[in-house]
């Protein structure tokens, strides 16, 4: 054997290693979530055998289908929106070259560096002055606009070809038309990579919506699934039922990356790299 | 001139009509908070009563002499350090070991990537399973080789321990993904005429591949700081800040202080103290990009 070949070896052998350690959390998770309850102290490591019924009990015991329901509607709401007033305000700072469009875009721009925990006690106290704590339109109201989204928006807008853009003013196309006919077309992978990112995000997120919403039935995932966890933690942890909801609340993401795998992986690398 | 007049008035509505929907919000949920924040900053309001009293500079006197606060902001630093640089070079390892070779590339970033988007308070959970005191493997390894389990939670060190172990698993997924496609974007061409030159290992490192992908490795610090700053959801499901507050972190502690406590006054005059940090952070990083990046 030559060297090269015991040297690719030893690297596939440590990539191998980095994998399981990277996956391990997951397959540990699946394990637990099929192990009845008192095995979980059993000291082996594999389940005696599958057991699925911790899946049903997610089910039938908690509200998960519910929470899972909340977190997806809220979410494609949430990206319908920040998507939308993204296109259009970075449409303005793309074209505009007037002092106060671009007074606008520094404001914006002073506010993306700011930590959004800043905004937490005021928004909560706006929010409950108008009764809309604990709600999900009070969530999503809070939601509505993404920073980020404008700046991703507005630097892949700046790529769309000046003669494209003649063209269609030569043809006498409008702000709208301009919009809905060159912009939105010629960067629709852009925006499917930022419908994506917005979607993974708003499920992921967890510190903002779990001061809002509070009552179990306007729950979403991440805030439903504490609430599991933390409410058994005085009896002795239920760790294969956590662990089966667990399991199920990455569904959505094992779907997306079953459809979309490269996708997902292509967008979120250079989203971070084209800054 | 006339026209010309009306086109920019017009423009000017246009502008206006498609930016409001952005501007609105903004000013409702952005600006008009922040400003509030600092105002509350300087009051003893406790979110429950409907009137409070100026008390000047006292909330930010009394954060600064808290001995409370010095422990969070050094168990801030701690977590910050530590969760910051390990992650950026496991993710360079990672990343030169895939430029390697050819294979299954695709399934080694894909399995990485999956701890990075993963919802952090299901990342946790699983992690207080995997570190429990009875059931969790770490401790069934240690009995398994003879040894006395941990209590890892239980402990101020092995509790900020695991915090950071979880954290860096998270971080390492993006390390591993952006550093993995920047190498594969390095021109071929440059690093052949290298190889020619006689510059391998080490030399090749330092001299090539470094300074290329340095934009990215520049991103991965800054994005990780002031992630780690923020942390929040894994510290929450691990360990609530505890035992004794050994992780407890700033926005940790603002969270206590502004939805426990519901000492608004303080509070913010924290949410304050951090919104200079993480400005300080941003400046740092405009600076080092624009010394090492000018063009």
């Amino acid at each position: 054997m030559s060297l090269a070949k015991v040297k690719t070896g030893i690297r596939y052998a440590m990539l191998a290693l980095i994998s399981a350690l990277m996956v391990f959390p997951f397959i540990w998770m699946f394990l637990i979530s099929i192990k009845p309850k008192n095995e979980i102290y059993s000291g082996s490591i594999l389940p005696s055998a599958f057991h699925f019924e911790n899946y049903l009990r997610v089910f039938t015991d908690t509200k998960m289908l519910l929470y899972l329901w909340n977190s997806i509607y809220v979410s494609l709401i949430i990206i319908a929106f920040q998507i939308i007033t993204a296109i259009f305000a970075a449409y303005v700072f793309t074209v505009m070259r007037k002092k106060w469009v671009q007074f606008c875009f520094v404001l914006i721009l002073a506010t993306y560096m700011l930590p959004s925990a800043v905004t937490y006690i005021p928004s909560f106290i706006l929010l409950s002055k108008v009764n809309l704590l604990d709600t999900h339109t009070g969530y999503i109201l809070s939601e509505f606009i993404s920073i980020f989204a404008i700046f991703f928006l507005r630097q892949s807008f700046m790529q769309v070809p000046k003669d494209v853009i003649d063209a269609a003013k030569l043809d006498g196309a409008g702000h709208l038309r301009l919009i809905f006919t060159v912009y939105i077309p010629y960067c629709k992978n852009a925006i499917a990579s930022l419908v994506l990112i917005t979607f993974i995000y708003s499920y992921n997120n967890y510190m903002w919506p779990s001061l809002l919403i509070k009552s179990e039935e306007n729950m979403f995932v991440t805030i439903g699934l504490r609430r599991l966890f933390m409410s058994q933690a005085g009896y002795g942890m239920d760790f294969p039922l956590a662990m089966a909801a667990c399991a199920i609340s990455l569904l959505p993401m094992l779907i997306l990356l079953a459809m979309a795998s490269k996708r997902i992986i292509h967008s979120m690398a250079n989203l971070y790299v084209n800054k | 001139m006339l026209t010309r007049i009306n086109k920019n008035g017009k423009d000017n509505l246009w502008s206006l009509a498609l930016l409001l929907p952005t501007l609105i919000p903004l000013v409702v949920f952005w600006i008009y908070p922040m400003i509030k924040t600092f105002h509350i900053s300087f009051t003893d309001w406790n979110y429950i009563s409907p009137d409070y009293n100026f008390v000047e500079l006292e909330n930010y006197k009394n954060l600064i002499t808290d001995s409370f606060f010095a422990k969070v902001l050094k168990n801030t630093l701690v977590f910050t350090f530590f969760t910051v640089v390990p992650p950026i070079l496991l993710g360079l390892y990672v990343a030169a070991l895939l430029n390697k070779i050819k294979a299954f590339r695709h399934f080694f970033v894909a399995t990485a990537f999956s701890s990075w988007i993963t919802p952090t308070v299901v990342v946790s959970m699983v992690w207080v399973s995997i570190f429990d005191n009875d059931s969790g493997i770490i401790n069934m390894i240690i009995k398994g080789i003879g040894l006395e389990p941990v209590k890892w939670l239980g402990g101020q060190t092995t509790a900020m321990i695991v915090v950071i172990i979880v954290t860096i698993w998270q971080y390492v997924g993006l390390a591993i993904l952006l550093l993995t496609s920047s190498l594969a974007k390095l021109d071929p061409e440059v690093e052949k005429a290298n190889a020619l030159d006689g510059g391998r290992g080490l030399r090749k490192l330092m001299k090539i591949t470094l300074p290329a992908i340095s934009p990215i490795l520049v991103f991965l610090f800054i994005f990780f700081t002031l992630n780690s700053l923020k942390a929040y959801d894994q510290i929450y499901i691990l360990t609530q800040g505890g035992p004794s507050g050994a992780t407890s972190t700033i926005l940790y502690y603002f969270y206590v202080l502004a939805f426990e406590f519901y000492e608004t006054g303080p509070a913010s005059a924290l949410a304050m103290i951090f919104l200079v940090i993480c400005l300080l952070i941003s400046a740092l990083n405009f600076a080092v990009s624009k010394i090492m990046f000018k063009k």
